[in-house]
């Protein structure tokens, strides 16, 4: 029994972790998008804006830690052999990180995104927009992810 | 200093609202997101008989009299119903006509009998009284009697009668029609270039209190 649900559990981990490589691609493709994009000021390349460029700094900056924390996690699981309850901090992180940089990106491509691309199409923005919500609910909800983080990382009582 | 609704502006709210859950349900736009068109030509002039389309504009231009206030309650419970049609493009596009001196199309308009979209431009554009040329994503186009069309300088009504027929674009909001089309000189019915920033800015507000 332990070893079918220790099997989904990194089963659903893999699923998770091309998610991530996923939306580290896609952070870097929006950076290349704004070197070229008229920004808010309809003049400048949207890079060139200040608070976008810091948007996208930080999503760079958060993706890296992410990536860490799960090179982490997957190594300790490795020498326990079943993954922690660890894993809950990146499932959190990951929800609100994507959700957060699918968001800037239909910013980003203003009434572009009135056009709907599934999130599997080149430049499918809009798709990947409405679909960024489901991230905080598949595979336990944020706020599932903050119970278990409550009560078996932190030890705060039930 | 008392900014809060008086009490006949919230009675113009209550009205809205009880008309939009009796008359537009909600899951209506679900049910009919794979229609042609966002709304119906009888949906529309019921909501032009309650006012909705001239509420902000003066009775002199052929509206209600109502300020930006009532005009933003409407809108609000608008957005609260995710009512669909173009309710943004025809307020504006009434205001538009009847400045630009085309009283017959603004009451038209107002009356809920012609319906207006809004066009947003995509990339270069002439909005010019000799005529309009670009492509333009049309919201609510399909369906709509009018599409405005706007730059930083001009305000333009054109028919959609004198559009292509094109076919409609998945769209992310269900109760949107999405096309586009590419403009070559058409000419328009109503053309303003004096107070254009007073109109967008106007339209902003409504879209705000839509949200």
């Amino acid at each position: 029994m332990l070893q079918v649900v220790g099997s989904r559990a990194v089963g659903m981990f893999c699923a998770f972790t091309v998610n991530q490589v996923r939306l580290a691609k896609t952070v870097e493709e929006i950076i290349e998008v704004v070197k070229h994009r008229v920004g808010p000021d309809g003049r400048r390349p949207a890079i060139q804006d200040d608070e976008i460029a810091r948007r996208l700094a930080r999503a760079r900056a958060d993706v890296a830690a992410m990536r860490a924390m799960t090179y982490r996690t997957i190594s300790r699981s490795l020498r326990d052999g079943t993954p922690g309850p660890e894993g809950s901090i990146i499932k959190l992180f990951y929800s609100d990180l994507m959700q957060s940089v699918y968001r800037l990106a239909f910013e980003i491509i203003g009434a572009d995104g009135l056009e709907f691309l599934n999130r599997w199409m080149p430049g499918g923005w809009s798709g990947s927009y409405l679909y960024s919500p489901a991230g905080s609910l598949g595979g336990g909800t944020s706020e599932i992810q903050r119970n278990i983080i409550g009560e078996r990382v932190l030890g705060l009582p039930r | 200093m008392d900014l809060l609704p008086f009490s006949e502006q919230d009675e113009i709210a209550a009205v809205v609202a009880s008309f939009l859950r009796a008359e537009l349900p909600i899951n209506d736009l679900r049910v009919n997101r794979h229609d042609h068109a966002s709304f119906t030509p009888a949906r529309w002039k019921k909501c032009g008989e309650l006012g909705w389309f001239g509420l902000g504009l003066s009775e002199e231009l052929g509206g209600v009299g109502c300020g930006l206030a009532e005009e933003a309650l409407l809108f609000r419970e608008l957005g609260r119903h995710l009512a669909p049609g173009p309710f943004v493009g025809s307020v504006l596009g009434a205001r538009v006509a009847a400045l630009a001196g085309h009283s017959e199309l603004a009451a038209s308009i107002v009356a809920g009998l012609s319906s207006v979209g809004m066009a947003e431009a995509r990339g270069p554009v002439t909005v010019a009284i000799t005529g309009i040329s670009g492509t333009f994503d049309l919201l609510d186009g399909a369906g709509a009697t009018h599409v405005l069309i706007h730059s930083d300088s001009a305000l333009a009504l054109i028919e959609t009668s004198a559009l292509a027929n094109v076919p409609l674009l998945p769209c992310i909001d269900p109760g949107t029609r999405l096309t586009r089309v590419e403009l070559n000189g058409v000419v328009s019915v109503a053309f303003l270039a004096d107070g254009v920033d007073v109109v967008l800015r106007r339209g902003t507000v409504l879209v705000a209190a839509m949200l």
